[in-house]
């Protein structure tokens, strides 16, 4: 019963932790054009997280060390050196986002001025995760992350059209807007949700948390349940921009326009639900951004790493994690709209997938490391449709982004 | 074990990770300093540990190694064992590996809950 | 190296960072666009403060940032030069970008007993802008 409970518990963290500053930004925007027609890139998105998160997770179980740790050593030190580079310029870009997005949710919670919070922001962070231990990290920010779930309720209250929702479902129709820009949009939307810094943070929590080989259902449950869930928010916030949003022609460019739909479908306790979601939401990523950025980096050159050494065990690891924040919060504090500087992190994300996947389909599927625990059929299946689909929109990030002034049209 | 198999089994550690007796992580294999190669019996001498050790390691090697500081000289008798990782005989402060960490914690413990 | 970041320079100049001077049909349309959508958002929040779903924290801080982006379309308008034909519609956003700029001062100032006049206000200024975006396309 103990068990159930945990799992349970590590189910809705998940759920809570799943949603970032990219999926609000780019699933909102993508309701507002396209109504329903791009639902079913959300589900393409989700199963390729899973997919690989699952793939990360049972790395660390089996070979006890995280997936990034193993690069190097499997693909050397050139080609180990530029997905770390990679993987680090993107955490950064992301992280920066992140913070913002956390100052802009306490501007719109507390009316004080939006530089003055970033201070806040960065001190809040950098003072959870200095001061509590790892699973305390996850717990709180997942948890508190559960206010999304408001969108959820919103969406369904709002009654929208289920028939036409389902055809969301199938690909085809662009009605909304040119075919580039659909692209773009099915480029941004895949990018939201296989964000690289998540899977090598699941990977690296993984071996905080003493994941063994007893562990690899509970990995297999987190990843597909609570993933799995968290896309439902992701939908949920399609759903609502459609039906609230794209018949009064509002284009969503601001953060605090996902918080409208909720206040105006259940008053002053959804927009304060759907705030405090989004901070805790968003604040969860920066910091798994930070830290996602300090184990790649200690996991390259073979340091300390991890939360579990305490800050002064691990010193090279932790001053590492802190100056992810702190250069985040330079790059915010130039007053960059963090909603912009969201949707390029994310476009820059997915031109790195090719380089930060890779390592991962390699690793899980290297009897050395993995023993009987190597990829199976189905794995390597959708692992290598997943390389595929992530080769291509790779390749058509930028052009598309530039074509289309970033999903303007 | 004769000398040939310790160059090839040397070879094959070239980035894995390096473990101290006490379990702790302190570096990667950066490089090898292996002698006598064009004779028949070649030596692997020692592991470098860092800074310029990279410059062996391509064009990205050199930029890393000119921004570090000198390699650590690990000699090849201090390998305990080689696994998955390669585990060495003495603690990391006794070779002189993790002086970063030592470098930073001073500075780290200053802060109150570190 | 030095040419890559030239080249990102005019691919980033090229792509258009806002306002040009001279604006088409198309450039005028995109305008029209995003001041609809910030009036067709403002009328949404000031119903809802109407309504009292809102807290005043919240409707005052994100009509301050509505209020920014049709100040900024409202500006670029006015600076903007277009062909004779073009020149009403253009004056004539610029203006209504002037009114709305102006409404969604009041959701932040005026008390909440007159936000249900000033979204009503909003949503009137949505339909003349959406009207005149049409007549561009």
């Amino acid at each position: 019963m103990k068990n159930v409970l945990a799992v349970a518990l590590g189910i809705l963290s998940a759920i809570g932790g799943f949603v970032d500053i990219g999926d609000l930004v780019f699933n909102t925007q993508a309701g507002a054009i396209f109504g329903f027609q791009l639902l079913w890139v959300v589900v393409v998105g989700v199963v390729g997280i899973i997919v690989y998160s699952e793939m990360c997770g049972r790395v660390s179980a089996v070979a006890k060390r995280p997936v990034f740790d193993l690069v190097r050593e499997r693909t050397g030190f050139g080609a180990g050196l530029m997905t770390l580079v990679a993987s680090e310029v993107v955490s950064l870009m992301t992280c920066a986002a992140e913070v913002g997005g956390v100052a802009i949710c306490l501007q719109l919670l507390s009316g004080l001025p939006y530089r003055f919070l970033i201070l806040v922001a960065i001190s809040g962070l950098v003072l959870c995760s200095w001061i509590l231990p790892f699973d305390w990290i996850e717990r709180i920010f997942g948890y508190l992350g559960l206010g999304l779930l408001v969108f959820a309720v919103a969406a369904i209250k709002l009654h929208p059209d289920w028939g036409e929702v389902g055809r969301g479902f199938v690909p085809g129709a662009h009605s909304g807007g040119s075919l580039m820009v659909y692209l773009y949009f099915v480029v941004g939307l895949l990018g939201a949700a296989m964000t690289p810094y998540e899977v090598y943070f699941y990977s690296s929590g993984a071996v905080e948390d003493g994941w063994g080989v007893r562990d690899l259902g509970l990995n297999k449950v987190t990843t597909m349940i609570g993933y799995g869930l968290g896309g439902l928010l992701s939908l949920a916030l399609m759903i609502v921009a459609a039906v609230l949003f794209l018949p009064r022609g509002i284009s969503p460019e601001f953060l605090g326009t996902p918080p409208l739909a909720a206040e105006h479908v259940l008053g002053q306790v959804g927009l304060l639900l759907a705030l405090v979601g989004i901070l805790f939401a968003v604040g969860g990523a920066a910091i798994e951004t930070s830290f996602s950025g300090a184990y790649n980096l200690a996991q390259f050159f073979g340091w300390k790493w991890g939360k579990k050494e305490r800050p002064a065990g691990a010193a090279r690891f932790t001053l590492t994690w802190i100056a992810m924040f702190g250069l985040a919060m330079a790059v915010v504090m130039t007053g960059y709209d963090p909603v912009k500087l969201t949707e390029y992190s994310v476009i820059f994300s997915v031109v790195a997938l090719p380089l930060t996947y890779l390592p991962i389909l390699l690793v899980a599927n290297d009897p050395s490391y993995m023993g009987t625990n190597v990829n199976g059929r189905l794995a390597n299946t959708l692992g290598i449709l997943y390389f595929a689909i992530i080769l291509a929109i790779s390749i058509s990030a930028i052009p598309l982004m530039l074509l289309t002034h970033g999903g303007q049209g | 074990m004769n000398q040939t198999t310790d160059v090839d089994l040397a070879l094959g550690i070239l980035d894995h990770q390096l473990v101290d007796s006490e379990g702790n992580n302190c570096g990667k294999v950066d490089d090898l300093q292996i002698t006598g190669l064009d004779g028949d019996s070649p030596e692997v001498e020692e592991i470098l540990v860092g800074g310029n050790a990279w410059r062996s390691r391509g064009r990205l090697g050199r930029l890393a190694a000119r921004l570090s500081g000198n390699a650590v000289h690990v000699p090849w008798h201090e390998v305990e064992a080689v696994s998955s990782v390669v585990a060495l005989r003495r603690p990391a402060a006794e070779m002189r590996l993790n002086r970063g960490d030592e470098h930073w914690a001073a500075l780290i413990r200053k802060l109150p809950g570190s | 190296m030095r040419i890559g970041a030239w080249g990102l320079l005019v691919l980033v100049l090229l792509t258009g960072c806002g306002d040009r001077g001279e604006m088409d049909a198309a450039a005028l349309s995109q305008q029209a666009k995003a001041l609809q959508s910030v009036a067709a958002e403002g009328a949404l929040l000031a119903h809802d403060a109407a309504s009292g779903k809102s807290t005043g924290v919240y409707s005052g801080e994100h009509s301050a940032e509505l209020r920014g982006a049709a100040a900024q379309i409202a500006a670029s308008l006015e600076a903007a030069t277009t062909t004779p034909g073009l020149d009403p519609t253009r004056r004539r956003l610029a203006v209504l970008g002037t009114q709305v700029t102006s409404y969604l001062d009041r959701i932040r100032d005026a008390p909440r007993s007159e936000d249900r006049a000033v979204g009503q206000r909003l949503a009137v200024s949505a339909r003349r802008i959406q009207t005149l975006g049409r007549s561009l396309t």
